[in-house]
């Protein structure tokens, strides 16, 4: 028995010891792979916001290109997201609202915690362009409520008008008059060259970003407001004035992270591609649209047709049966600017500065509204590196100078061509209602879901968010349009 | 027949000796009258006394005892005798086994072994012979159809493709949580991971780790059904536990055994093809991968199918030797098996080798210990729901050859840029793995005094898979090739132990109590490194790319746990089980990571109370009730927030925030089940019903809320949500004849788990399961149950009193309608059967043995992912009919809207391609989107073996051999079109079951055997 009690006694002690060790063997919950919050630098944060505002805009004119007719639906998309089968645009709402925006703003709180002024600025500037583009294609949208972490799992949708008077105008002027303050002495509070991946650190582009970006915004309220076209017109002035599109907004991707649009598109087989240019849009280059005659040099930059003779588009919302779509020859392949591997994603352009203010001044000083159309096609052609004698060729064609007195709907087709890919001109031609004196030669998809000849207004709410949020607005159908529009 | 030392509790202690006059020594041996060995451990008692003898390891006793008295023999499982003592000193015994063992033990918790008839909860063993004659090479894939309340289901075909358990229901409305049951062998739990290469992977169908043990190791397995019975296995065994105990040697002269099989494998069922149109769109031949083309005149058709899947072949080859004496004993096993799949280029090998050895050093002190090294791994090709193998394979048009799919340059030949050849596709996009694993446990009791032990035991599952997962340059998934090496270690160290007290008071009353302590530590670790566009085509190293990304996912987490039990019975008869749990697991806050949770069970055999123990028509009934409580702890690093580096853009590298975070106040999941059952023996035993009824109740969840993205999160991990699920499970068996040369037995089981979502997490109204397609989601809701589908019927009239009420309503166009706005789903169906059941008989006629087990399902519908792809590219032969005026059976609304008139459609349609692939409602509809029911009916297995004659084998070193054929999963019935519905596109981890079609299909298999024991 006593054998019995010293191996009972030895039990207590190991057991003794094995609580005392309790402890430390449970305190080990914390992932080694990862970074808690006060490892974060803004740099890198810097670094990941603007590959995602980035992938947003990409994304956003992947699938929504069809809304404006930059392409039309080939192979398995043929008469589909550009008939207005309803799609639910979740990938634009995930690489906004879930990648681009919380990240923006947990870096603008860090850097107005810590006093970096110039971290701030540029991610205001991100994010009401993020946000802008967002409420342009579903209307209401979260925002005062939105990004508070898991305490509010479902925010409530804030109206149009609200994001657009409050809120981007609050970060908008935010953005420009954070950029203007001096530059701390600390080198983790300056913008650095290396995570600064569109300007290695250069502020005054910012500043310049920030300005043509109210410009944008000013434009899409001119509709509400006719005296926002000055506003456009004076913050234009001091935007990116570049004219070869070197400190456009752009992330330019590189040979080992290619292109979205080289995936997307340019890489793609014939045969597996997604979508190919449009016949409104190749028609207003080929000479048979509205520039009549006149062939546009960009066209080989931006379209490849394996050296036919001449450029067709595909009719919009047709199958490959319809509407000549099997005469199409025109592509975007990794031979062409936007879906070559080391091809940018642009997001805010020198070219579309200069139409914006000849938008604002067509009204009231066509020379100098003039003068800014000029500018905007020679800045886009530069940008595609079109040879200065064709465009001299080019931009003194009467058909496109018009002899000086052009008109808005010059200004909107230039700016058209120049703006391919981009969903910013679903937006103007939501502005315009796409009235076919300013789009003369549009027509609405071949089948169109939404009922003959009409044409969609908005996008659909993600399929994502109705299960998580009970707040996401009811809309009849995407004909309904937004307020801004109304 | 067992022959285990089995102490039995009641019957292992010596109180003083009672004088009694006249006693004489009698001494003798006891021996079994099934092959005439001697057994040792059977305990030999004075009836009416508490003097008890047990026979040593040769099977002998000596007990003094009184001419006058009665020596009762008993042993677990064989039927007790009772012997006058009479004159004679020298009084052998031969002991018959019982039939329907009212004395069966079972091993439970912590390898303790418990007669069956003491337990209060619901239990089902699956003996050895049972798991090694279906031949099945995953030992999870052999308990189908013969365990009741548990489902399996195989992730299909592919070699060594893994297998998914699942007791009595989901528990978690988590997505992605482990919702098997705890794996033990020989009181050690191991790892059942199927480690997927992501969250819910239709790319390869991977193995589960408990593929890794052999079956021929195997000596029994016990299905711990509830949490009653696990939880002293703590919150690991939160959904049950399969509790293996391994072979071990036994005393006597050494024993070889030898088996080998072969197999002859093919594809069970393949979707039906039309071949009366051939490649092209809209009735022409143009330059598409679809079957819509022209009629096929004087042109050779080919099914894809048929030409791709070939025959495959599994050879296993197994050899066990053990034997031992008195003090020690020893058991070693080498098996090895190469499967070769019905795919090309697949194939899957395995090969264990196991020492196992006991050690009585004293009277009180006996070691045991085993060390299992495996090796196992293969290659399989890339499937999945969106392009693969198989995927390739379904689009595959009929009037093109597949297998001419090279170019002379080695180049591959495909008809159409948008597909891959499913032959070229196979042979250059797979994973290859190779795990090594060993399996290794120490263990030591002491027996203090006759009434007290103690025992520890320690073990280790380490194993390393190591993974290259390869994509060549060129195919459409990876234009520009790529491939991923994945290295994952797993370290898993158990230590428990216990102390166990068991005493008798009086005649009667008899307690035991054990108390104990674990430990458990699990070190996960998996580095991935990820390398995009290849240098050089058909290189297959990660040195040959251009950019890289490297990851790593480590896990750790510790749990201590504290347990105490005990069990009181009375006159053997009833029996009352307590036991409490107390866990502190690292993965949890600091202020909620200590748990405690108790259970209390009870049995009673009433018929023994009555004294019905003779009773020709009913002889055995007993009832039992249990309600116990487990806890659940979370994944490592589940609390707070973190952010991530990013694959550096330019020389910048990015920081993001992660989108799932959880909440710094997570308390442990519980799980409370409440149990009744009873177990009742008819006609001298000779027919058995187990009957049990659960209601598991899981509380707290810890879920991944998916919360809107506007939050600034994806993912908020919190406690949340209710699910209660009520399972009924009847298990019959019958022993009809039991003669000397014919032996007929009869088993069947059925069982029906109903799950239901009590509550959801606040805020959260659905919880969207793997969407696979817009058309079919699995949503759970309150009110709703696990694996609900949601989805857009067609309109048909609802109003009973209307004589066309249930028919389809037919728009104005001449199509049927859905329901519109497409933003309200409708309740379609559910993933999970109505009930399952199984019917298997065994007939043993001389040497002759014959086996059949049926397995049932009632329900289950399934989303058949080809479906859609058979519709749309025009290849299944449900688009037989096309180019065609059609008059849809149905009825069209004349009235309005709000007072509908119905009058039978006479609109015609047209039936063409632009209605199979591209009409939207048509697709969205259930009826036409690859929603199906899945009932069936399978032969699982039948088998037919037979003995040589132990005369012919005298004058050989044989002892016994035997022949065998036996066919797994010969025969299927069921309305289903498609492949084998059974096996699951997400594979053997993943909770999203129900999606099927695209991963290698399952197989029908037919073994040729040999058994050899010398």
């Amino acid at each position: 028995m006593k054998n019995l009690k010293i191996k009972v006694f030895g039990l207590v002690l190991l057991g003794a010891t094995l609580f005392g060790s309790c402890k430390k063997a449970l305190d080990i919950n914390n992932d080694p792979s990862r970074l808690t919050p006060d490892q974060v630098n803004l740099a890198g944060q810097l670094a990941a916001t603007i590959q995602f505002t980035s992938s947003s805009f990409f994304n956003a004119g992947q699938y929504g290109n069809s809304y404006p007719q930059y392409l039309a639906g080939f192979n398995t998309y043929e008469a589909n997201i550009d008939s207005y089968n309803p799609y639910g645009f979740d990938n634009i709402w995930e690489s906004a609202y879930r990648d681009a925006l919380p990240n923006l703003k947990d870096m603008i709180s860090r850097a107005e915690t810590l006093g970096a002024p110039q971290y701030s600025g540029i991610g205001k500037v991100l994010f009401a362009l993020t946000l802008m583009q967002s409420t342009d294609i579903w209307g209401d949208l979260p925002y005062s409520d939105a990004f508070k972490g898991p305490s509010v799992p479902s925010p409530k949708y804030d109206a149009q008008q609200d994001i657009y008077n409050t809120a981007l105008k609050q970060l908008l002027d935010g953005a420009i008059a954070d950029l203007a303050k001096p530059v701390p002495a600390a080198a983790s509070l300056k913008v650095g060259a290396s995570t600064d991946l569109i300007f290695g650190g250069v502020i005054a582009n910012w500043q310049k970003v920030a300005y043509g970006a109210r410009a944008r915004y000013y434009l899409h309220l001119s509709k509400k407001d006719p005296s926002n076209m000055a506003k456009a017109l004076a913050d234009a002035g001091a935007a990116i004035d570049d004219q070869k599109g070197a400190i456009d907004l752009q992330l330019k991707y590189t040979q080992d992270r290619p292109s979205p649009w080289y995936t997307n598109l340019g890489q793609p087989a014939i045969t597996a591609k997604q979508g190919r240019p449009s016949y409104f849009l190749v028609n207003l280059m080929n000479g048979t649209g509205y520039f009549n005659g006149v062939i546009d040099p960009r066209m080989p930059k931006i379209f490849d047709n394996n050296g036919a003779a001449t450029y067709v588009g595909r009719p919009v919302g047709a199958l490959s049966t319809e509407q000549g779509a099997n005469l199409a020859n025109a592509d975007v392949t990794d031979k062409t600017f936007y879906g070559a591997r080391t091809s940018a994603v642009p997001i805010l352009t020198y070219a579309e500065i200069q139409f914006i203010r000849a938008e604002a001044l067509i009204g009231t000083d066509k020379p100098s509204a003039y003068t800014a159309y000029i500018n905007g096609i020679k800045g886009n052609m530069q940008k595609l590196g079109v040879a200065d004698a064709d465009i001299l060729t080019y931009t003194t064609n009467p058909v496109v100078t018009k002899g000086g007195n052009i008109t808005l709907t010059d200004i909107m087709l230039q700016k058209y061509i120049a703006l391919f890919l981009q969903m910013e001109t679903w937006t103007d031609m939501r502005r315009y209602q796409y009235d076919v004196n300013i789009y003369p030669g549009l027509k609405a998809p071949f089948k169109d879901l939404l009922g003959p000849g009409v044409y969609v207004q908005r996008g659909k709410y993600p399929d994502n968010e109705p299960g998580r949020n009970p707040n996401v607005p009811q809309v009849a159908n995407q004909a309904v349009k937004l307020w801004l529009f109304n | 027949m067992k022959k285990k030392l089995l102490l039995l509790l009641w019957g292992t202690f010596l109180l003083a000796a009672q004088a009694v006059a006249q006693q004489i020594a009698v001494s003798g041996k006891v021996t079994s009258s099934d092959d005439g060995l001697p057994i040792p451990g059977v305990s030999v008692k004075i009836k009416g006394s508490t003097t008890v003898v047990q026979t040593n390891t040769d099977g002998i006793y000596s007990i003094k005892a009184a001419s006058s008295e009665v020596l009762i023999f008993s042993y677990i499982g064989m039927i007790s005798q009772e012997v006058p003592v009479g004159t004679n000193p020298k009084l052998n015994v031969v002991l018959k086994p019982s039939s329907n063992n009212l004395n069966e033990v079972v091993v439970t918790a912590l390898g303790v072994k418990q007669q069956k008839r003491s337990l209060g909860y619901a239990t089902q063993e699956i003996k050895a012979a049972d798991i090694t004659n279906t031949n099945q090479s995953n030992l999870v894939n052999a308990l189908k159809g013969k365990a009741s309340g548990v489902q399996i289901t195989s992730a299909g075909g592919a070699a060594g493709a893994g297998s998914r358990i699942q007791i009595r229901g989901i528990n978690s409305l988590n997505p992605s949580a482990d919702n098997q049951p705890l794996f033990v062998v020989d009181g050690i739990p191991i790892s059942n991971s199927t480690d997927p290469i992501a969250t819910n992977s239709d790319s390869f169908q991977n193995t589960n780790r408990a593929a890794d043990i052999n079956p021929d190791d195997i000596e029994s397995m016990t299905i711990l059904k509830g949490p009653a019975a696990s939880v002293l296995y703590g919150l690991r065994a939160a959904n049950g536990a399969v509790i293996i105990t391994t072979k071990s040697g036994k005393s006597g002269k050494p024993s070889f055994s030898f088996k080998t099989t072969y197999s002859f494998d093919d594809v069970t069922k393949k979707p039906p093809i039309q071949t009366t149109y051939g490649n092209g769109n809209n009735g022409a031949y143009v330059s598409s991968i679809n079957s819509w083309g022209p009629k096929i005149e004087g042109l050779p058709t080919y099914n894809p199918y048929d030409l791709f899947f070939k025959t495959g072949h599994q050879a296993q080859n197994s050899f066990t030797f053990s034997g031992g004496n008195e003090s020690a004993t020893y058991f070693t096993s080498i098996s090895n098996s190469t499967q070769n799949g019905v795919v090309p280029n697949s194939n899957y090998g395995k090969t264990s080798i196991k020492l196992a050895g006991t050690l009585k050093a004293s009277d009180k002190v006996k070691f045991e210990g085993s060390a299992n090294y495996i090796n196992s791994g293969g290659k399989n090709p890339r499937t999945g729901v969106s392009s693969g193998t198989i995927f390739y394979l379904m689009r595959h048009t009929n009037t093109v050859d597949p297998r001419d799919y090279l170019n002379p340059d080695g180049s591959e030949k495909t008809y159409n840029a948008s597909i891959n050849n499913p032959f070229y596709f196979t042979e250059n996009a797979f994973m290859k793995d190779n795990v090594n694993r060993l399996l290794g446990n120490l263990g030591v009791e002491y027996k203090a005094t006759d009434w007290l032990t103690f025992n520890y035991k320690a073990g280790l599952d380490h194993y390393t898979d190591f993974r290259s997962i390869y994509n060549e340059f060129g195919l459409l998934i990876s234009p520009l090739g790529s491939m991923t090496e994945q290295h994952i270690s797993y370290n898993e160290i158990n230590s428990n132990f216990f102390a166990r007290a068991t005493k008798q008071f009086g005649e009667k009353w008899n307690a035991t109590f054990l108390l104990g302590h674990s430990f458990t530590h699990i070190n996960r670790t998996n580095l991935s490194l990820n390398g995009q566009q290849a240098v050089v085509p058909n290189v297959e190293s990660i040195n040959n790319y251009n950019v890289y990304t490297t990851t790593t996912y480590p896990g750790k987490k510790n749990i201590i746990g504290v347990f105490g039990d005990l069990t009181v019975s009375y006159d053997n008869t009833v029996f009352l089980n307590v036991t409490g749990r107390n866990d502190w697991s690292s993965t949890l806050p600091a202020q909620n990571r200590s748990f405690f949770y108790p259970s209390t069970s009870l049995s009673y055999i009433f018929t023994e109370s009555l004294g019905m123990q003779d009773n020709p028509i009913f002889n055995y009934g007993k009832l039992r009730a249990s309600y116990a409580e487990v806890g659940k702890d979370a994944d490592p690093y589940q609390i707070g927030q973190y952010y991530s580096t990013m694959q550096s853009f330019n020389g910048g590298s990015g920081i993001r925030r992660d989108i799932k975070v959880g909440s710094e106040s997570l308390r442990p999941e519980r799980t409370k089940g409440l149990e009744f059952g009873g177990e009742f023996h008819f006609l001298k035993n000779k027919i058995t019903l187990d009957a049990n009824y659960a209601i598991l109740n899981s509380i707290d969840q810890i879920v991944p809320v998916p919360i809107s993205y506007a939050s600034g999160y994806d993912i908020f991990v919190t406690n949340a949500g209710k699910i209660r699920n009520k399972s009924l499970e009847f298990l019959l068996t019958a022993n009809l004849i039991n003669s000397r040369e014919f032996k007929l037995d009869l088993n069947a089981n059925w069982s029906q788990t109903k799950g239901r979502v009590l509550t959801m997490p606040p805020g959260v109204s659905e919880i969207q399961f793997n969407p696979e397609s817009p058309w079919v989601k699995q949503i759970i809701k309150t009110g709703g149950r696990p694996g609900d589908w949601y989805g857009w019927p067609y309109t048909r009239v609802t109003d009973p009193s209307s004589e066309y009420n249930g028919q389809l309503v037919i728009g104005a166009d001449g199509y049927p309608i859905i329901p519109q706005p497409l933003s309200n789903n409708y309740l379609i169906g559910n993933a999970y059967p109505d009930w399952v059941g199984g019917l298997g008989s065994t007939m043993s006629y001389k040497g002759f043995t014959f086996s059949f087990l049926f397995s049932f399902k009632k329900g289950g519908d399934v989303f058949d992912i080809p479906k859609t792809q058979r519709f749309s590219t025009g290849v299944g032969a449900e688009t037989q009919l096309r180019n065609a005026m059609v008059v849809f059976k149905g009825v069209k609304n004349v009235g309005t809207a709000d007072k509908p008139v119905y009058v039978p459609n006479d609109k015609a349609a047209l039936i063409d391609q632009s209605f199979y692939a591209n009409s939207f409602p048509y697709k969205l509809a259930p009826e036409n989107n690859g929603f199906q029911d899945a009932s069936w009916i399978r032969l699982q297995n039948v088998s037919l073996s037979y003995d040589l004659p132990k005369k012919w084998l005298t004058r050989t070193f044989i002892k016994s051999a035997s022949l065998s054929v036996t066919a797994n999963n010969l025969w299927l019935s069921t309305s289903f079109i498609g492949f084998d519905p059974e096996a699951s596109a997400y594979g053997a981890g993943s909770n999203s079951v129900g999606y099927v079609g695209t991963g290698v299909p399952s197989t029908r298999s037919i073994y040729f055997g040999l058994n050899v024991n010398f």
